[in-house]
């Protein structure tokens, strides 16, 4: 009865354009309508010709699309264990097509102007939100998913897309300070370290300014998501006075100066921190204690992916126990998958609730925006 | 008559010039018609609509893009920019002319020097930007090279300067100053010279009289060519000024990434580009006064 219902529902979505035919197609057979039954309706529509994959021959063949074609994947750089394309190439015969990014905002103007053609990118938390907001996402067939159950509960069901209809959780990971141990005498436990004359010259931030600003709000105790002048102008002030002892502002390529002994004190993330320290052991990190940022960046499937089939193949295979072990062994950061941290050796520990008390998402500015720009321009320009 | 497609096509367009100029002409004026005008079009659509709030732009109408070029900051930062695009065009000039100048004298050697001089292009400039961090840095081989000779104590900090990032954008553009400076000296007839030095002209005369105004052509369009793109560079100042600079390149791209500003972006593309325009028409100027004169 109820599916009856949402049968109903989506065929008025559809005839009312408020669902695309591809996305139509996708959720009628998610709800069991015989792939012949939607042939015919589409054909009644006019240019049912073009039925997508031609997963609607006929009846005999499979309700599902063939697992099969390229799938066009837009992920950040160092992001991913060297194996995981590899053995899903193997496994399913897609063929991968694999690019990278720095940044949020770059992945976010991309989609934007419909470029690249992408089957799978993966946005932080916030910009999901804006995504979705925009109608840039095409919603999952959790028919599909069979190994979403693997998903820890604290990581299902984020604020940033109730029910996860159009997200699985890739890593999550916080934004703290990475330091060279054999440099400094004790952990830097404070965002403090950074208005410390001593480290002149040795220390970055990050080229981000929710990060920058964010830290700085964070030590004075308000939250990173802030959007009151008054508190973000005394932030300015703290960040331009950590500017003056700063090296540089530099996000992931710090890791190299790190391992270098340019820099001994880096604002960094938790995974790309432990990548440096791969390379060189004297190297910690730190969680201030005013608190910091917490993230979960997540797979997302763009409306307009070509290969949606293949794409929600890809994210079944992550959401394996060995996939996602061996995807997090690689990068250094958290799984979402508690399946994989049972057999993880030295997997990152979930946040305490302690921690988790002084750790913060971030959350989507809106109309502030404009505002945070014009304090980062401030801060950059001084 | 027996003649082939290819000669018919020949003799009609022969017959008509002004088909034929358009025939040659042709694909350029598509190309940068599709790919220059029309982009450069929607961006000035773009630069005065008012600005969504997730990116993009909404209906409507407004010059408030333009007139936040009023505040200080966005002046100053404009005015450093070109401040620094200024001194990196001196440098190319003052470093490049007499690598010109020897290239256009050298006789037999000169392919292999004009081979040298653009060999660094066989490599992207990303990389080899990257490669100045290498060479720049505390722990790099300049710093350890002058700590092994014990000239220095402790390692200078030359990455993450502005010199750094001047230094990176001589590098870049010196090859542009070269080339154009090296066509018209090679073009010059030498023997002006001599007959300067049998009428009796000191070498400053006969370089300051004679040279130098037959060079002025290659000058100017060197100058042009490291003038303007060094004023739209970002990568530059963001790899090897550490990001704690910003020039009008970096605003622009911050606007159309986290600040999520598309038509401010525009708008400061627009205003540079004036900038750069108002700067050739005066040169322009200049020159015309000065041949005038002549």
């Amino acid at each position: 009865m109820k599916k009856r219902d949402e049968a109903m529902a989506l065929w008025a979505d559809f005839t009312d354009g408020r669902v695309d035919r591809r996305a139509f197609v996708l959720q009628a057979l998610g709800l069991g309508v015989s792939a012949s039954t939607l042939g015919a309706v589409l054909q009644a529509c006019g240019g049912g010709a073009s039925a997508p994959e031609g997963s609607v021959a006929g009846p005999a063949s499979a309700v599902e699309p063939p697992i099969a074609g390229e799938l066009r994947i837009y992920n950040w750089s160092d992001y991913i264990a060297e194996d995981t394309v590899p053995a899903f190439e193997k496994e399913t015969g897609v063929k991968v097509i694999y690019d990278m990014y720095e940044s949020n905002e770059e992945l976010l103007a991309k989609l934007q102007i419909g470029g690249g053609g992408y089957d799978l990118v993966v946005p932080t938390g916030y910009i999901v939100e804006v995504l979705a907001a925009q109608s840039l996402l095409a919603p999952l067939n959790k028919a599909w998913l069979k190994n979403f159950g693997n998903v820890a509960a604290s990581f299902q069901n984020p604020a940033f897309d109730t029910g996860n209809k159009f997200s699985i959780p890739w890593q999550w990971g916080t934004t703290g300070i990475a330091w060279r141990t054999d440099k400094l005498a004790a952990a830097p436990d404070s965002w403090a370290v950074f208005h410390d004359a001593q480290f002149k010259g040795k220390m970055t931030q990050m080229d981000d300014s929710r990060d920058v600003i964010g830290s700085w709000l964070k030590f004075r105790g308000k939250s990173l998501n802030s959007t009151s002048a008054e508190e973000l102008a005394a932030a300015k002030a703290d960040a331009m006075a950590a500017k003056a002892l700063l090296k540089a502002y530099l996000s992931a390529p710090v890791k190299g100066q790190l391992v270098s002994g340019d820099v001994w004190i880096a604002q960094l993330w938790n995974g790309d921190t432990m990548q440096a320290k791969a390379e060189q052991p004297a190297i910690g990190y730190a969680v201030p204690k005013e608190g910091a940022g917490i993230w979960l960046d997540s797979l997302v499937i763009p409306r307009d992916a070509p290969n949606a089939r293949a794409a929600h193949a890809f994210m079944d295979f992550i959401l394996r126990p060995d996939v996602g072990a061996a995807l997090s062994t690689f990068t250094g950061y958290g799984t979402p998958n508690q399946a994989a941290m049972a057999v993880m050796t030295d997997a990152v520990p979930y946040p305490t609730a302690e921690e988790l008390g002084r750790l913060e998402y971030q959350k989507d500015l809106g109309a502030a925006t404009a505002l945070w720009d014009q304090i980062w321009t401030e801060i950059k320009a001084g | 008559m027996n003649r082939s497609p290819r000669r018919a096509v020949l003799a009609w367009f022969a017959a008509r010039p002004g088909w034929r100029a358009f025939g040659l002409a042709g694909p350029a004026v598509v190309w940068l018609l599709a790919f220059f005008l029309i982009p450069l079009g929607l961006m000035l659509g773009t630069s005065v609509m008012p600005r969504g709030v997730y990116g993009g732009v909404e209906w409507g109408f407004t010059f408030e893009h333009y007139g936040r070029f009023a505040d200080r900051m966005y002046l100053s930062i404009l005015w450093r920019t070109a401040q620094d695009a200024g001194i990196t065009t001196l440098i190319c000039l003052l470093m490049g002319y007499p690598v010109a100048y020897v290239i256009a004298r050298s006789g037999p050697w000169k392919n292999f020097l004009l081979f040298l001089v653009v060999l660094p292009f066989w490599t992207s400039f990303l990389v080899r930007t990257f490669a100045m961090i290498f060479l720049l840095r505390d722990t790099g081989l300049i710093n350890a090279m002058l700590l092994r000779f014990g000239l220095i104590a402790e390692p200078i900090q030359m990455l993450y300067t502005p010199w750094a990032v001047l230094v990176g954008l001589v590098y870049g553009f010196l090859p542009f100053m070269v080339l154009p400076i090296y066509a018209s000296l090679e073009k010059m007839d030498w023997t002006l010279l001599e007959a300067a030095e049998v009428l009796g002209a000191r070498p400053a005369a006969r370089f300051l009289r004679i040279t130098l105004p037959l060079s002025l052509p290659g000058v100017a369009a060197g100058c042009c060519l490291v003038f303007i793109p060094s004023l739209g560079s970002f990568l530059t100042s963001d790899l090897l000024g550490g990001a704690k600079q910003i020039l009008i390149g970096n605003l622009v791209q911050n606007q159309f990434t986290s600040a999520r500003n598309w038509p401010f972006g525009s708008a400061a593309s627009f205003v540079l580009m004036a900038v750069v325009l108002v700067g050739v028409m005066v040169w322009q100027r200049i020159r015309d006064a000065d041949e005038r004169a002549i």
